[in-house]
């Protein structure tokens, strides 16, 4: 996969400083904590977790909203770690971002028009030109032309992400980032919105990062998944082999805490994790999720685990973890069949 | 024997441009040790009804027709006085964020122990003990130390707990939760939920859950009430609407969400879209509110609203033409 990869992202790590009163009792927090992969041109790539667990953080250096400590963002041949001034703001053509909340990302004082218009003024691009771009990308997402004069709080929560997705699209890039798009949304919209996405990376090949804490989006919407927790990628998979087949303890336990609405038809039962994450501040030595872990062993707390690649490209940071002969499996929470025995 | 009933309830909100209807016609009761969801978009009028119940609406909407009953006695001609002895107390509410509904001045101990004071004669020896042995039951531990903490100081699950302690201080007969976990993590959800249905076991607490999220209906309820535009749509038991629901928002509403499948056989078929938005209120004619969505829709659809149906006992349907499913 790394052959044609669009984005690849290398060891990232993003370090925030916090102080106590009188600058006293200082802190460093890893909220993104060397997290690597990579994403395929046109593929969905998502990212889960719970809160906390540096989802957004990782989005944000990515787009270079805030600053990377360590590590190397590629885009194509672009490295986007290494742009600045100019150079980078040349290059945000090719990756934009859709925003969680479309009652606060859009500028009330803007019309719809001059809201999708402004990513191409940055590129210095002369208003006149934009009028059969603008009308294009309306259609695209599904404005009608006359919606262009209106202001955003003349439309509702689905019709302002659009014109938020309108935004994105403007400047033709090849990456969005897409931070909880559909969340804010109420139920019976968030289809139409993830249905849009679809439709348009089918139509302009363009690829997305894709986070969210919602697992059926995530399902519906993504090729690849990455869980994370506590700023490290704990497992990543393609869609299909994650939700029949989750190696790692925590993916199981945010798999099966999420409520179904088909009584009966569970695959395996709830585990109910206890407590929350702890604090970023004090990380465990040994695997980050060993507090939590359902199936934990004394050597969990000895050691990290390494996230180690199996053959498909997958890649899972548990210790128990084995492959042989072409099957692979935890030994601990065994196939689905064990699954339901342990729990 | 039921120990809330709503009957026909109304609630209008008169403004200077008109008044319009936000609660219309809605009838369900619930038993002890029951779980009933009320399900439904934005605006279809779920928290107005819950509201209404613990008569807590805001200005300007007023319960204007039928009649709420807690254990045969009316709730919606008590006066003020006398209401206020019973929310808290018999009838308690959690809502959707746990941070705007505790107060960030008091510790939560403090908190929990002003219902106690206000309901029970319990000394202050007696209320301490109380509020920690409350906090204990709702699964956190070290209670001592948690009492006196701040809200800022806890995480939204943590916070979400506090307010089901606080709520649970009198032990009411009913539990009014409105969207108790759309803001905390699934995980966190997963928690929330087994430690309502524990504590629903030991105190047999009927419980009005408020949601839009049908795994939730299918893990938490008993019976099912939809509502669309202030009316009811369907109502039954939460096995049949589920698997047979009757009417077409009903099913647009399971349709239009991805649900989360796990195994091996993962069917890829695509979320269908309810189309549009629900209608503004005071548009509304005489017709039924979720013609202008509905595929179904035909000239009966607009010109009159249906009346409410049985499809099978104890399942009934407002739909001209719902389908036998």
């Amino acid at each position: 996969m790394i052959d044609q990869a669009l984005l690849t992202v290398q060891d990232l790590e993003v370090e925030f400083a916090s102080k106590g009163a009188l600058g006293r009792n200082k802190h460093v927090v890893k909220a993104v904590n060397g997290v690597s992969f990579s994403i395929n041109k046109g593929d969905t790539f998502g990212i889960v977790g719970e809160s906390g667990s540096g989802k957004t953080t990782t989005a944000l250096a990515i787009m270079r909203l805030v600053k990377a400590t360590k590590g190397k963002v590629s885009l194509g041949d672009m490295v986007l770690t290494d742009l600045h001034g100019e150079a980078l703001r040349r290059a945000r053509r090719q990756f934009q971002m859709v925003f969680q909340d479309p009652f606060s990302s859009l500028n009330p004082r803007l019309r719809a028009r001059d809201v999708v218009a402004e990513p191409l003024a940055m590129l210095d691009r002369s208003n006149k030109d934009n009028a059969r771009e603008l009308e294009e990308v309306f259609a695209q997402v599904g404005l009608r032309p006359e919606q262009m004069d209106l202001f955003p709080h003349q439309f509702s929560g689905g019709q302002r992400q659009r014109i938020a997705l309108a935004r994105a699209l403007v400047t033709r890039p090849e990456l969005i980032v897409c931070d909880e798009p559909v969340s804010a949304l109420d139920v019976a919209i968030q289809a139409q919105i993830l249905n849009l996405l679809k439709r348009i990376q089918r139509d302009l090949d363009v690829t997305y990062l894709f986070i969210s804490h919602d697992l059926g989006v995530v399902q519906y919407i993504c090729d690849w998944i990455a869980v994370m927790y506590l700023g490290q990628i704990v497992e990543v998979a393609p869609r299909a082999s994650l939700f029949s087949y989750p190696l790692h303890p925590y993916t199981l336990s945010l798999l099966s805490a999420v409520p179904s609405a088909s009584p009966g038809t569970k695959a395996w039962k709830a585990i109910t994790l206890k407590g929350e994450p702890p604090s970023l501040i004090n990380l465990p030595t040994g695997c980050i999720f060993a507090d939590r872990c359902p199936v934990m062993q004394p050597e969990c707390q000895k050691s990290p685990p390494a996230l180690q690649e199996l053959s498909d490209g997958r890649r899972v940071a548990c210790h128990f973890v084995e492959e042989k002969e072409g099957t692979v499996q935890n030994t601990l929470t065994g196939g689905l069949e064990m699954i339901n025995v342990l729990t | 024997m039921s120990v809330l009933k709503v009957d026909h309830l109304c609630v209008d909100y008169r403004s200077r441009a008109g008044h319009i209807r936000l609660v219309d016609d809605i009838s369900f009761d619930i038993q002890p040790n029951k779980t009933l969801a009320i399900v439904g978009e934005s605006g279809c009028g779920k928290s107005m009804t819950a509201l209404a119940m613990m008569r807590l609406l805001p200005d300007g909407a007023t319960i204007t027709k039928g009649v709420i009953t807690l254990e045969g006695d009316s709730l919606t001609d008590l006066p003020e006085a006398q209401m206020r002895d019973i929310r808290g107390a018999s009838m308690s509410m959690i809502f959707q964020e746990p941070m705007t509904s505790l107060n960030p001045v008091f510790s939560v101990g403090e908190q929990i122990a002003e219902v106690l004071r206000l309901h029970t004669d319990l000394d202050k020896q007696q209320i301490r003990e109380k509020v920690q042995a409350l906090i204990r039951s709702v699964g956190i531990s070290d209670a001592g130390q948690r009492s006196s903490a701040y809200p800022h100081e806890l995480s939204g699950g943590m916070r979400q707990r506090i307010m089901i302690a606080m709520a649970l201080a009198c032990s009411p007969k009913v539990l009014i939760a409105d969207e108790p976990t759309t803001a905390l993590d699934v995980t966190v959800q997963a928690q929330i939920f087994s430690l309502l249905r524990d504590l629903q076991a030991r105190t047999s607490t009927a419980i009005v859950l408020i949601t839009h999220d049908m795994g939730v209906v299918a893990e938490m309820a008993d019976d099912i009430i939809v509502m669309y535009a202030g009316r009811l749509a369907e109502r039954g038991s939460v096995e049949t609407v589920l698997s047979r629901p009757a009417h077409p928002y009903t099913r647009g509403l399971i349709d239009c969400v991805p649900h989360l499948q796990l195994g091996s056989n993962i069917s890829h078929k695509s979320v269908t879209e309810i189309p549009g938005v629900v209608p503004a209120l005071e548009t509304i004619g005489a017709g039924c509110p979720f013609a202008s969505r509905c595929g179904l829709s035909e000239e009966r659809c607009e010109a009159a609203m249906p009346e409410l149906s049985e499809v099978r006992p104890s399942h009934q349907v407002a739909c001209w033409n719902y389908q036998e499913t």
